[in-house]
């Protein structure tokens, strides 16, 4: 039986990458564990922009990774077919129920009814809202309204005068009558659309420290090399994201990338390689040309890392 | 954007998730509505749509481009482009046949065929047929070599051989509205025997009609009989309406490339402005000319350059830009991407994937959903960890895409980046 503390930050697996979809986990990751991930959904407030993205979080493999070795997280996949319940043995599903597919109908069926209630009970709310908004919008406006409509009276010369209309000080007709003509369709009532999963469903747990479809990294050497890195440097307290942009592995950040600029850019490499003389010089000066520091890092077969720094210095 | 089938409104994938994204649409699934995580992880799992790819798409659309799946049969290869086809077909996408195109079942026609079936009914009768005529070599995709076929003006042979001879032409026999359906099997076996008998026409004895808009050449005279087969019979014709029909769009050139067509004017000569040249008949007098004139200026050289061992690089007619000088001393030849491209066989493993095509949006666009013309790039996702390609993929690929530039978007966690490689070539005049 998967026994998810509910406590633990979920990550999410799709397509080889994690994803984590519930803003409180995401905030956690920045701020107490000193992860940064990368935002890429759209920002729910101005989807149609590129300069600040939204929900989910992708984690880089050696962020997942760490998350799940320090016990912060637990890396999960959902499987969506309905065969997937019956190959499973009963302990890995998350529901206690059997897998028989005439009560899936039915566990099916009351979701439907409980959110189409929700839909009906949602927009009653919103009509009486809308109702009790006009009103007052109305009431606030009705002398006002009254005043023009008595003078364009008089304008137009006096004709077919009813007594009701004639009146300045009682309430304008909308205002008697606004519970019968008061119009709001179904289509302008406001939905909600979830960015996570309102109810968890069936996952499944994957081990990081095992190579398999959905997690290749795990025995791969580059990966290991890397997330030793990787864990030795945030151990030390930096900041670090992906380093691509800069030619590099990784960025090494003193603080919260918001604040700072990055101090490094780390290049790994196996222990005992030879490094071509044109990869050190390219490396050199595209470190030099953006004012950061080239890291050389490898893990020696002890396990720690071992970091040569390249800095451009001048004949002196 | 979506497309239509059936009669209902559908969308793509990658186009659902962005709109999901954007809060335009809700998406049911058994009733119920999806949150975009369950979207993601339903609709992102395939292989036409990964993760990496359902960024790179909604990155553009953000930006506010008009991005669609990559579509094939809008890139062109370099025998349309030189035909200028693109202008004459109206729709990229779907296009509707008429019932008279309909080609037999034994033949692969795919885009080929309504190439020449909308060619026909949108363009004047005579100036396609010269076109058509090239197409029609053109079908028999494995003999690009053999297309330009030697002996005569083709547009009048085939009008007439059609009928007759199961040659390449006949593939395209069936697409012509004018001419009776062919009754020839199209079998390739047959054409490549043809193959060899190509090589049995001696040119020497052939001559070919020179309709250059500054030759006299008005009558085309009729083709030699023992060139023909048996049935057919050749006549002469003449060609002036078509030819007031050539070269009718003057080209348009910036003012750099008019300076340019000025000084090159001045300072290097045509050939044909000689007149012993255009005295020649064919390239054995032409050729025959040529050695005279050298043996000539051989006997006029001065003894004490050209006597010792080293000799002057270039003579005095021929140094006159600097262009022919560095010809003469170059180590390298500039070469573009496509150099020899089109030997290369497309091994489809290798070559990176096309995945979209992208348009601009802005107010000097032309883009329809059902004539989305020219692309503005078209992009191809990779990841980071994945290998730079080949050159050879990059030939493969440039060949794909000939008329529109290829952008690679690279996808970092998240993060793209867009890197195209461009052609580039040294500059070798000096123009004032």
């Amino acid at each position: 039986m998967i026994d998810i503390n509910p406590v633990m930050i979920l990550i999410h697996l799709t397509d080889g990458k994690g994803f984590v979809w519930n803003v409180d986990d995401a905030r956690m990751i920045r701020e107490e564990h000193r992860l940064v991930g990368n935002l890429v959904g759209a920002l729910v407030r101005k989807p149609r922009q590129n300069l600040r993205l939204g929900l989910p979080l992708q984690l880089l493999p050696e962020e997942t990774r760490l998350l799940v070795e320090i016990g912060a997280a637990s890396l999960v996949r959902h499987s969506l077919n309905e065969k997937d319940h019956s190959e499973d043995d009963d302990s890995s599903m998350d529901r206690a129920k059997s897998p028989s597919s005439t009560d899936d109908q039915d566990t099916l069926q009351t979701e439907v009814e409980v959110y189409e209630e929700y839909i009906e009970d949602s927009y009653k709310e919103q009509r009486k809202l809308a109702l009790a908004e006009k009103r007052r919008t109305l009431e606030i406006l009705s002398d006002r309204i009254a005043e023009r409509r008595a003078k364009r009276r008089q304008q137009r010369g006096d004709v077919d005068e009813t007594p009701m209309e004639s009146s300045s000080t009682g309430p304008i007709k909308e205002l008697q009558h606004l519970e019968e003509t008061f119009y709001f369709p179904e289509e302008t009532m406001m939905v909600h659309l979830p960015t996570a999963r309102p109810s968890l469903g069936v996952v499944q747990e994957v081990d990081v420290c095992q190579a398999s479809p959905d997690w290749p990294y795990a025995g791969q050497p580059e990966h290991e090399m890397r997330f030793k890195v990787f864990k030795d440097l945030w151990q030390r307290g930096y900041f670090l994201t992906s380093g691509n942009k800069f030619g590099g592995d990784f960025l090494v950040y003193p603080g919260d990338p918001m604040r700072y600029h990055a101090h490094f850019i780390t290049i790994c490499f196996p222990y005992n390689k030879e490094i071509p003389m044109s990869d050190l010089v390219t490396a050199g000066r595209l470190g030099t040309n953006v004012k950061k520091t080239v890291l050389l890092c490898s893990p020696n077969q002890e396990g720690a890392v071992t970091y040569t720094s390249l800095q451009w210095s001048g004949m002196q | 954007m979506g497309f239509t089938e059936r009669g209902k409104q559908c969308l793509l994938p990658e186009e659902a998730v962005y709109l999901l994204e954007c809060g335009s649409i809700q998406i049911f699934h058994k009733d119920m509505p999806l949150s975009v995580q369950e979207v993601y992880e339903r609709l992102l799992l395939h292989q036409t749509l990964r993760v990496l790819q359902y960024q790179v798409y909604s990155h553009l659309k953000r930006l506010g481009f008009i991005v669609t799946r990559f579509n094939s049969s809008s890139s062109q290869s370099a025998y349309e482009r030189r035909l200028n086809i693109r202008s004459s077909i109206g729709s990229a996408g779907k296009r509707k046949r008429s019932p008279s195109l309909r080609s037999e079942p034994g033949l692969s026609r795919g885009r080929d065929g309504d190439v020449c079936g909308d060619e026909r009914s949108s363009e004047d009768k005579s100036v396609t047929s010269c076109t058509e005529a090239k197409e029609s070599n053109r079908e028999g995709r494995t003999f690009r070599d053999m297309s330009d076929r030697p002996g005569k003006c083709p547009d009048h042979d085939l009008k007439i051989k059609l009928s007759d001879q199961p040659t390449i032409s006949d593939h395209n026999g069936d697409s012509r509205k004018e001419n009776p359906p062919e009754s020839t099997d199209p079998s390739e076996d047959v054409t490549m025997e043809n193959l060899p008998g190509a090589f049995r026409w001696d040119f020497s004895k052939i001559s070919f009609p020179d309709c250059a808009p500054d030759r006299p050449c008005n009558v085309f005279p009729a083709p030699q009989p023992a060139l023909l087969p048996e049935n057919v019979a050749g006549r002469e014709v003449d060609i002036s309406p078509w030819r007031q029909r050539l070269s009718l769009k003057p080209e348009k050139m910036s003012r750099k490339e008019r300076d340019r067509y000025d000084w090159e004017r001045r300072f290097k000569s045509n050939v044909r402005a000689d007149a012993a040249v255009q005295r020649c008949g064919n390239w054995t007098e032409y050729k025959k000319l040529l050695r005279g004139r050298e043996e000539s200026s051989r006997k006029a050289r001065p003894p004490h350059l050209w006597a010792s061992a080293i000799t002057p690089l270039v003579t005095p007619e021929h140094g006159k830009t600097t262009a022919s000088v560095l010809d003469q001393i170059t180590v390298m030849t500039s070469s573009q991407l496509l150099d020899g491209s089109e030997r290369l066989l497309d091994v489809t493993a290798d070559v990176p994937q096309i995945h979209f095509d992208v348009y601009q949006a802005d107010g000097t666009s032309d883009f329809r959903k059902s004539r989305p013309g020219l692309p503005y790039a078209r992009v191809c996702v990779r990841s980071f960890s994945e290998a730079v390609p080949s050159l050879r993929s990059l030939k493969c690929l440039a060949l794909r895409s000939v008329d529109v530039p290829v952008v690679f978007a690279l996808v970092d966690c998240g993060e793209v980046a867009f890197y195209s490689f461009k052609d580039f070539r040294l500059p070798v005049d000096v123009y004032p």
